[in-house]
């Protein structure tokens, strides 16, 4: 059995005495597609941000356990978190392209290393515009302002700057949220392309996208970990009363 | 019917600044405009100011903003950077925040006692455009720091969350995104701040003199555009020069804050 890409060990996390997080043992496997579902305030945004540290500039925050990631702590003292946050990428529930150009959105990673001549840049950024299906829509205006594109797009454009990183591991917190049932079904679709490349972690409060999406599942609640397993069965026969009271919308 | 009232009064004041700003600028231009010549504006002045031009005093004026503005922007602008980014709303920066508040309203008069002291005695610098532009620097301080600082934090955290979710670190974040977020309102500050060191007039007599010579080093006294009208009015040396005078200097302030307005229109489009 080959290790898993993330491996969360009793995590615990606190925003100052409010914990967070309690006890969460989780192992995310590469090349998948995992959704963590759960009602809104159940943790699942700050396990997210543990994964890549964000969580790092809260003040307040402080997190116990491991978070493995490769084979390694994250959390270890002499971690390259810059490194670290451009091989975990994450999408945000609020779509926000940064206020520049198209180009200089998808370009901003690459460009903080400065590694890349500016023609390879050029190349980077339509390469992950493709992939992230929304270089027909933009191609011939690079250089527009990006808040002019649409709520669909914007996140299109989020995930080609994460993709810009060349990540290893996308998370995506509640992407889909404020956008319309066909962009919805469009960033579904491109959620599952990318897990072949990709391991790609959805969040989600909807139980209804949870179980459209994603080969595994984990039921998040009041910052506990419920349950987890293949997405079909935690749909149809789930382990605990409170998974089944969820996927039937009786409560979140 | 309160409705009405309350329109008409909202009206009539918008009204009256409107009247005011207008009566005020018209006075000057109409009563200057026409003294206002090409040659008054290239000739040295003569005769105490009697005859001739204010082409010194144009240049005082630009040089004084020319050592003012960037040493406040600078230092201000980095303050506020400083306690928008590196520090967190805390006993410290409630502190710093009344102080900035509190010298924001000392008046003029006392920060030019407080450059003739520290800059044309104490540091030698004696009367001169380096005197005049570091105490018109400070003065304008707090404001720059003040605007600055409301702008940066008005960036919501989102764009710093993901600048930093793309790797980026602190200041490569504040320098690509934040500080051209807050861009608008910072610009906003500085141009508060060059009206200030353009229009100022006993903060710059007690540090940068009153000299009728053009200015050719920075040490060198320099009379600015706004002392020279109020010393030819007070002195009754020439009405007709000092109207002239103020007509400059409300052209000059008048395309001044166009021009800003443009640019800051012009970035805006941008985003």
């Amino acid at each position: 059995m080959s290790q898993a890409k993330i491996s969360i060990r009793g995590l615990d996390a606190y925003y100052g005495d409010f914990q967070a997080l309690a006890g969460v043992d989780l192992d995310i496997p590469a090349n998948s597609l995992f959704t963590v579902m759960g009602p809104t305030g159940s943790g699942k945004t700050t396990l997210m941000r543990t994964i890549n540290r964000l969580n790092d500039i809260v003040k307040g925050f402080r997190a116990t356990g491991q978070v493995i990631v490769d084979g390694q702590d994250v959390y270890e003292p002499g971690v390259d978190v810059p490194s670290l946050r451009r091989k975990v990428g994450m999408v945000f529930a609020v779509t926000t392209p940064l206020p520049l150009s198209i180009y200089d959105n998808v370009a901003y990673g690459p460009r903080v290393r400065r590694t890349r001549s500016e023609a390879q840049t050029g190349e980077m950024v339509e390469k992950c515009l493709r992939d992230a299906l929304l270089w027909d829509e933009v191609g011939s205006r690079l250089h527009d302002p990006a808040s002019r594109l649409s709520g669909g797009q914007q996140q299109r454009l989020s995930l080609a700057r994460v993709l810009a990183l060349e990540p290893e591991i996308v998370l995506l917190d509640e992407p889909a949220s404020g956008l319309d049932p066909v962009s919805t079904a469009r960033l579904e679709d491109l959620m599952r392309r990318l897990s072949k490349s990709y391991t790609v972690v959805l969040v989600t409060h909807n139980p209804l996208q949870a179980a459209r999406v994603g080969e595994l599942t984990a039921f998040l609640y009041m910052g506990r970990l419920i349950e987890v397993g293949p997405t079909s069965q935690l749909f149809t026969s789930p382990n605990d009363k409170r998974t089944e009271d969820y996927v039937l919308g009786r409560f979140g | 019917m309160k409705d009405r009232l309350g329109t008409l009064l909202v009206w009539a004041s918008g009204m009256l600044v409107m009247g005011v700003l207008l009566a005020i600028i018209s006075i000057v231009l109409v009563r200057g405009l026409p003294f206002l010549s090409l040659e008054f504006l290239t000739q040295a002045p003569q005769k105490m100011g009697r005859e001739g031009g204010i082409l010194p005093m144009i240049a005082g004026t630009f040089l004084l903003a020319l050592v003012a503005v960037p040493v406040a922007t600078v230092l201000g602008v980095g303050a506020a950077i400083y306690l928008s980014e590196y520090t967190v709303e805390g006993r410290l920066t409630r502190i710093v925040r009344s102080g900035t508040e509190i010298l924001a309203g000392v008046p003029s008069i006392i920060f030019g006692l407080f450059g003739f002291v520290l800059f044309v005695l104490t540091l030698g610098f004696g009367w001169s455009v380096v005197s005049g532009g570091l105490t018109i620097a400070f003065m304008t301080l707090p404001t720059i720091i003040r605007t600055s600082e409301e702008s940066l934090r008005a960036v919501p955290r989102i764009y710093r969350d993901v600048s930093y979710a793309l790797g980026a670190g602190k200041w490569h974040t504040i320098r690509k995104v934040v500080l051209p977020s807050a861009g608008q309102g910072i610009l906003t500050g500085v141009m508060l701040a060059l009206g200030r060191a353009v229009a100022e007039t006993a903060a710059v007599i007690f540090t940068a003199g009153s000299s009728l010579r053009f200015p050719t080093s920075p040490f060198d006294p320099v009379r600015t555009m706004a002392v020279h009208f109020y010393i030819l009015a007070r002195e009754g040396i020439s009405m007709d020069r000092a109207y002239a005078t103020a007509a400059a200097l409300i052209v000059l302030i008048l395309v001044v804050n166009s021009v800003a307005l443009m640019l800051m229109r012009r970035y805006r489009a941008r985003f």
